[in-house]
């Protein structure tokens, strides 16, 4: 059962205040938070959690470091500006 | 009598911030555009930014730089701050040690966070913006950037990771109590947010997804910019006004110079701020040790490489030359969210390359120790982040009784824990653990920025 350890509350590092583990499995766009393993790997049996409800490709979906395409997004967005502005003036 | 604190007169207020930009032996490499791979220009950073914001940012000549008379007005309400010493701690400790401590917590928000975002504030309405954009996790830089817009009559418009919103209505009242508008992230304000909505409904949100959307809204909104708390070189210098307060008030003591000088250190400001002006008379050969600390459990400055890396967990921000452990980097549990950075300012970076300054790291466990023996001493309860440079001052002041010295130790007491009496809970019933990170896992950490581009490692000007 996926809520088995929904209910467990630990203080979250990034945010500065404290969540439970639903927090922790669902706020990557429904997916683990990268952090999930470290943070919770003293207190339950994570890796066989993630195991056991996650293929291989979405943990490691989940768990791998940011793409660029957050910060592609982010200069689109800037370029969308500039080109705002020229047409305002 | 003898006197346990030292207030300035109003007047007595520095009137100059200090740049350490102006003074370091070898100058901050570049930051890389992503896209390019080549040094951003303030152009880049203008549809986020106000110029004059970006102009002290990449300042790099002016040692000192006038505080305007509208921001010294409204740094007045609370500033300047006392310097306490701590008595009853030397006196538990008997250590032969003084020890001194510079109260942030006394600010409206309750926080240092306050000396930038007032300038921050400022900067953008004399630049003509009329609206200002952040993210925060908690709250606490939400709170002193509506505390800040309010004095100044922008708008303001905070995106809360959602977790927080309904856990914290406190906070959240705070800002809407100053006026600004705080909203849950994801919300239905952003292409993002809503996009995330879309997805589920309920979603808790995440600080990256609150950034998506803050940095959303300052380039689609006419009149916007966004505000950053920590990490930029102009953040830092805002926070340079509690050092130099600091050296004013040690002289009031009768001190005539300090050995040793502390801070927590996450994203930097609040280490920046006490310690840079010291720094400066390090570089002019005062010998001072200069501390800044962070837990064993996340240790971007003790153990980590000098590595490009991205300035944010989501990746949004340009990629910038600093200690890091890779934006993959996953912080154990850890009772300290403000030292949640996993990647230090590049001017700490630098100074540590520099050797002017010399980052420790200690256990939560004993840092929560040396927060308890404070608060049975000093009577304040150290928010958890504090408690890392309590325990450097503990460690020195031991050191300093062991060795038969007066030593003079300087402290930045960033603020109160009232807020995070969970931490204490936790460290009272024995569920907190310390967890030093193993080698294995610092080596799989540091794959993930494998392929960044290397910055060159200077010291005093001179490759290494």
């Amino acid at each position: 059962m996926i809520e088995e350890h929904d209910a467990l509350i630990i203080r979250c590092p990034q945010l500065g205040g404290e969540v439970p583990f639903k927090y922790c499995r669902t706020m990557n766009e429904d997916h683990p938070c990268r952090r999930i393993m470290v943070c919770w790997e003293f207190r339950i049996e994570i890796s066989k959690f993630l195991g056991g409800h996650y293929s291989i490709d979405q943990i490691e979906c989940a768990l791998a470091p940011p793409t660029k395409t957050r910060l592609d997004t982010i200069l689109e967005l800037i370029e969308k500006a500039k080109k705002l502005k020229e047409e305002g003036e | 009598m003898k006197e346990f604190k030292v207030f300035l007169r109003e007047d007595e207020i520095p009137k100059q911030w200090y740049n350490i930009q102006a003074d370091l032996p070898s100058p901050l490499q570049p930051i890389i555009h992503p896209g390019t791979g080549q040094p951003i220009g303030p152009q880049d950073l203008a549809p986020v930014f106000p110029m004059n914001l970006i102009e002290q940012e990449v300042n790099t000549k002016d040692r000192w730089i006038d505080i305007p008379q509208e921001v010294l007005e409204k740094l007045l309400i609370w500033r300047p701050s006392p310097l306490h010493r701590a008595y009853a701690l030397e006196k538990a400790l008997g250590t032969p040690a003084r020890i001194y401590y510079k109260d942030e917590g006394v600010s409206p928000p309750g926080s240092h966070k306050p000396n930038t975002a007032i300038p921050q504030a400022y900067y953008n309405k004399v630049f003509g913006i009329k609206r200002i954009a952040t993210e925060t996790g908690a709250g606490q830089w939400g709170s002193a950037l509506s505390f800040a817009t309010c004095l100044f009559g922008l708008e303001c418009k905070v995106y809360m990771v959602r977790i927080s919103y309904d856990q914290k209505p406190y906070r959240r009242l705070m800002m809407n109590t100053w006026g600004a508008n705080c909203v849950p992230s994801p919300s239905k304000d952003t292409n993002a947010g809503r996009k995330a909505l879309e997805q589920n409904p309920d979603s808790p949100g995440s600080l990256g997804l609150a950034i998506s959307e803050a940095v959303e809204d300052t380039v689609t909104s006419k009149d916007t910019r966004y505000s950053l708390g920590s990490v930029l070189n102009h953040v830092l210098m805002h926070q340079t006004i509690i050092g130099l307060e600091a050296k004013k008030q040690l002289e009031k003591f009768g001190e005539k110079k300090v050995d040793i000088v502390t801070a927590c250190a996450g994203g930097g400001s609040n280490f920046g701020g006490i310690a840079f002006p010291f720094v400066l008379d390090k570089i002019n050969g005062a010998n001072i040790t200069i501390i800044p600390v962070e837990p064993t459990s996340c240790p971007t400055m003790t153990r980590a490489p000098f590595v490009y890396d991205h300035g944010d967990t989501a990746g949004l921000i340009p990629w910038a030359p600093m200690h890091s452990l890779g934006h993959g980097f996953i912080p154990p549990p850890i009772h300290a969210g403000g030292l949640r950075y996993h990647g230090i300012a590049p001017l700490l970076s630098q100074l540590i390359i520099e050797g002017l300054i010399e980052p420790r790291a200690y256990n939560q466990l004993e840092c929560y120790s040396a927060a308890v023996l404070w608060a049975r001493t000093e009577g304040f309860i150290p928010a958890p982040e504090t408690s890392h440079a309590i325990q450097c001052v503990i460690e020195e002041a031991k050191k300093a009784k062991e060795e038969g010295k007066e030593k003079v130790i300087l402290l930045n007491w960033s603020g109160h824990g009232i807020m995070d009496l969970g931490g204490y809970d936790s460290y009272f019933s024995g569920k907190l653990v310390d967890y030093p990170l193993p080698e294995e896992e610092m080596k799989k950490s540091l794959k993930s920025i494998e392929g960044f581009p290397k910055p060159k490692m200077l010291r005093k000007g001179k490759p290494i």
